[in-house]
């Protein structure tokens, strides 16, 4: 299958501390990733680097055949774990800002998950609740035809009901030529939508596999090997 | 996409800006009605002249609140366009929206450049008309012709060159100095936040080095030459020097705008750098 991200000796160091050290790792087309491992593992810090928010110390990373930059950043679609807009800014003003710098963004499909979800195109960000917003990003990320989702942590704060809908949407959104990362310590709930996981701790990879691969060879599901790989 | 990101930090920053200066013409306008019914319409000045204290008490405290809005404009305006915005929008939760749109660096540093350009020009443009609007009468109007031509004749003896082409080098070199001291702002953010800790103390740091070592060579080329140089960031003028003429204006005017360009050419090189290369948002 067609590589869609590659890293070679990816190291990233914040002064003394190890955030990720020499990880190689490759991501294929048409698949659904888990990045799964403990706080402080660089799950989020793997992501930045894929987006170009951090600068690794060493290694590379090839997207699509390109290094993190503007052409990249055209076809990956990466919800941050923090919200990133202004409390001033109206859904409308989201969505324009979105139609204004991506070719991809389908404004379509984001208001047509705004209205099923019940949020008001003409509320301000600043009115709604926590949870609310992170819907509202979410649904602008998934709402983007990229080729590469990068998702930290995208159902932690919302509501049961809206993490089903909005897992639904991940995988009925993305195509063949798509795949989707995410990163969550809520392993049990996304684990039947997941193709492959990746164990990382302490800035190591510990296990990229399928979840039929350990199935079959565990035994087990994915939430309970992690309890035993990660074991405190 | 530089038009795009030009439209949406106007949107952005237009927020604060419009109210800002609408405040300012708003307290111009009534100021000036005020003034035109105490002062101007009493030639006597019976009103404010009085010995009531309380008209005095009074007066005073408009004034000073005018001042104060004045700065307040001025100052609000090159804070917030100058460090805040550039620094929230691109390095605190907000850059990881703006570092992910498919965008180069140098469009993140130019869209903010020209915004903030633009209202920092309108702002001292509204300050000097308001100024202007505040106190001008009759009297000064009939006063200005005399007095313009007075300053115009007297500029070749200050500054060694005619009126005519000293003031729009100047201008030409105030414009110049403008940019670079606000790329220098906007280097020492983008330095000092691809460190890992003290982010601002870093950018300040940063920023009162790149004003000594500016200084320092304002003032070595002072030493040499014996002109008096006042110096924001990198503006040397050659005026009250001992060594006036063309040669000397020529002089201070190449030094110092190329120590401008230099600067302002350097620091965006690394806000460039810094931006791609050793990018560390939080």
């Amino acid at each position: 299958m067609e590589q869609l991200m590659n890293c070679q000796g990816l190291t990233k160091r914040f002064g003394y501390k190890t955030a990720l050290d020499g990880v190689n790792l490759t991501l294929e087309r048409g698949r659904i990733i888990g990045l799964l491992g403990p706080n402080g593992s660089g799950k989020t810090t793997l992501i930045k680097l894929l987006n170009g928010l951090l600068a690794p110390t060493s290694g590379t990373i090839s997207i699509n055949g390109s290094a993190p930059g503007p052409e990249t950043k055209k076809i990956v679609s990466y919800l941050p774990e923090r919200t990133y807009f202004n409390s001033w800014m109206k859904v409308t003003d989201i969505l324009n800002f979105f139609c204004d710098f991506y070719e991809d963004f389908d404004r379509n499909r984001a208001s047509d998950m705004l209205r099923r979800l019940g949020i008001d195109e003409n509320e301000r960000l600043g009115s709604m609740s926590k949870g609310t917003k992170e819907k509202v990003q979410l649904i602008m990320v998934m709402s983007r035809d990229a080729q590469l989702y990068c998702l930290d942590e995208p159902i932690g704060g919302v509501d049961p009901a809206a993490r089903d809908y909005i897992l639904q949407t991940i995988i009925t959104n993305y195509n063949e030529n798509a795949s989707v990362l995410i990163s969550t310590h809520l392993i049990a709930d996304i684990e039947n939508v997941l193709d492959d996981v990746i164990f990382i701790e302490n800035g190591h990879i510990r296990l990229h596999a399928s979840v039929d691969e350990i199935r079959e060879q565990e035994g087990k599901s994915v939430d309970a090997l992690f309890r035993e790989v990660f074991r405190c | 996409m530089l038009g795009k990101l030009i439209k949406n930090e106007f949107k952005a920053v237009n927020r604060l800006m419009i109210p800002l200066h609408l405040g300012l013409i708003a307290v111009t306008i009534i100021g000036r009605f005020y003034l035109q019914f105490t002062v101007f319409n009493n030639p006597g000045r019976a009103v404010v002249m009085s010995d009531n204290i309380w008209f005095g008490l009074l007066n005073a405290t408009l004034i000073v609140f005018y001042i104060l809005a004045l700065f307040a404009a001025a100052l609000i305006t090159g804070i917030y366009l100058e460090i805040i915005r550039f620094r929230k929008n691109l390095f605190t939760d907000e850059g990881y929206l703006m570092h992910t749109l498919p965008v180069t660096a140098s469009a993140h540093i130019w869209s903010k450049l020209i915004v903030c350009l633009v209202w920092v020009i309108v702002d001292v443009i509204l300050v000097v008309l308001s100024v202007f609007g505040l106190f001008v009468n009759m009297d000064i109007l009939r006063a200005l012709p005399e007095g313009l031509s007075l300053m115009f004749s007297s500029f070749p003896e200050a500054f060694g060159v005619s009126a005519g082409l000293g003031i729009p080098l100047y201008l030409l070199l105030i414009l110049v100095d403008s940019v670079s001291g606000i790329l220098v702002i906007y280097m020492c953010i983008a330095v000092g936040h691809s460190f890992n800790t003290h982010k601002i103390l870093s950018s300040v740091g940063i920023y009162v080095g790149v004003t000594m070592i500016n200084s320092i060579l304002s003032m070595i080329f002072s030493a040499i030459t014996g002109m008096v140089s006042y110096t924001s960031m990198s503006l040397t003028v050659a005026a009250e020097s001992t060594v006036n003429g063309p040669a000397y204006f020529w002089m201070s005017w190449i030094f110092s705008l190329l120590l401008s360009l230099a600067t302002g050419v350097i620091s965006y090189l690394l806000a460039n750098y810094f931006m791609t290369k050793k990018l560390n948002l939080e």
